[in-house]
């Protein structure tokens, strides 16, 4: 009888179906954790030729949104020809956009789009990331640090909304854990950027000064060491 | 049983069709033609290793990262973009072997990298390159390789 026959051809089709849609998507999930820890220049390529993207859970999405911050930063990523370059940064920027849609809370996205748009001259998705990244995650110091450094790489973009998120991530630099030495770092590495530390220093209470204050020595007795 | 087989044998071809970690291939086929790169890392990290003979006007390192552009003439600008890139990346980090202070060792990487920089027609890689270059100049290299750039005057 072709009845069960077929039955069972359907299913036996179904289940496979159902596998491989399963598989893929363990895929997608795993691949920012086996990825995530190779070369970054590994880690670009994997961007660029579309092979790792977003898992379902929150936390492989952030995952490649911290990469699409971190790489593109990085010595590797900025070196390249701009059309490679611009392949990686499109497909944060389109992954990022999505994301944010999805999730408007989501502030390693908005980060990543910023991060992209900065490079893809969108200044006002640029400016509108930066603000919103800084607002759904004000305390979180790694996103700050980062913020801070694109904010003053891309400074003549900043409208008056970008310029208060700046000026905020600074102040919660000095309150937070590690973020008078990043801040000391950048004292130390930034003539330029001085003045805006120090302004935004006599704004924080005594003993945060005096954190960074503190690594700002013990910085430069290192370089005075070496 | 035979119709159970055929749908195993079905899901696992669809499974196994996908490849799961494809690395991206380099933007242009490598060749044969490309120069390798090698050579001119070996020259730059020797320098590393004896600083008191850098020179960033006519040091060793520049000297040889002036030749290896020169070889990548004549090659797609695509192919030759790419060398440049993969060359750059090699050199920067060399400028972090002598420690955080500024020497005569740093300012020859900064212009081997301005040199290979020189080499590209791309624009953007260009002013890539030598904000890099700009970055060890000013000694402003961080642990994390990440670039920290100098900021205009005021925000306000």
């Amino acid at each position: 009888m072709a009845g069960p026959n077929l039955s069972a051809a359907v299913f036996v089709i179904a289940g496979g179906v159902l596998l491989t849609a399963g598989v893929l998507a363990s895929v997608r999930e795993i691949a920012p954790y086996s990825i995530g820890g190779v070369s970054v220049a590994q880690r670009f390529g994997a961007v660029v030729a579309g092979s790792y993207g977003l898992g379902e859970s929150r936390l492989s999405k952030r995952l490649f949104f911290a990469d699409c911050i971190e790489v593109a930063g990085s010595v590797f990523a900025k070196a390249q020809p701009a059309l490679r370059r611009d392949a990686f940064e499109k497909r944060c920027y389109e992954l990022a956009r999505a994301a944010t849609s999805d999730m408007p809370t989501f502030s390693e996205a908005w980060l990543a789009l910023a991060t992209a748009a900065a490079t893809l001259n969108d200044v006002s998705e640029f400016r509108a990331g930066l603000v919103a990244s800084q607002r759904t995650a004000p305390d979180v110091r790694w996103l700050a640090e980062q913020r801070v450094a694109l904010a003053a790489r891309h400074i003549d973009q900043l409208d008056d909304a970008a310029k208060a998120a700046y000026r905020l991530d600074i102040t919660a630099l000095f309150d937070s854990s590690g973020g008078p030495e990043v801040l000391a770092r950048r004292y130390l590495a930034n003539p330029r950027e001085q003045q805006l530390i120090l302004d935004i220093g006599e704004t924080v209470p005594g003993s945060m000064q005096q954190r960074f204050l503190d690594k700002v020595r013990e910085l430069k007795a290192r370089q005075v060491a070496q | 049983m035979r119709t159970l087989m055929l749908g195993v044998t079905l899901a696992v071809a669809m499974g196994g069709s996908f490849s799961a970690f494809a690395q991206d291939v380099a933007a242009v086929d490598s060749n044969a033609s490309v120069p390798s790169i090698e050579p001119t890392v070996g020259v730059c990290e020797t320098v590393s290793k004896n600083p008191e003979i850098a020179d960033p006007i006519s040091g060793q390192c520049v000297t040889s990262t002036g030749a290896y552009i020169a070889s990548l003439k004549g090659l797609p600008p695509a192919t030759s973009e790419q060398a440049i890139a993969d060359l750059v990346v090699a050199l920067a980090p060399l400028a972090q072997l002598g420690g955080p202070t500024c020497d005569a060792y740093d300012d020859e990487i900064a212009a081997a990298i301005r040199m290979a920089a020189s080499g590209s027609t791309d624009p953007e890689q260009v002013a890539s390159l030598n904000e890099i270059a700009q970055t060890i100049d000013d000694c402003a290299v961080g642990e994390t390789a990440a670039l920290i750039e100098e900021l205009p005057a005021s925000i306000n």
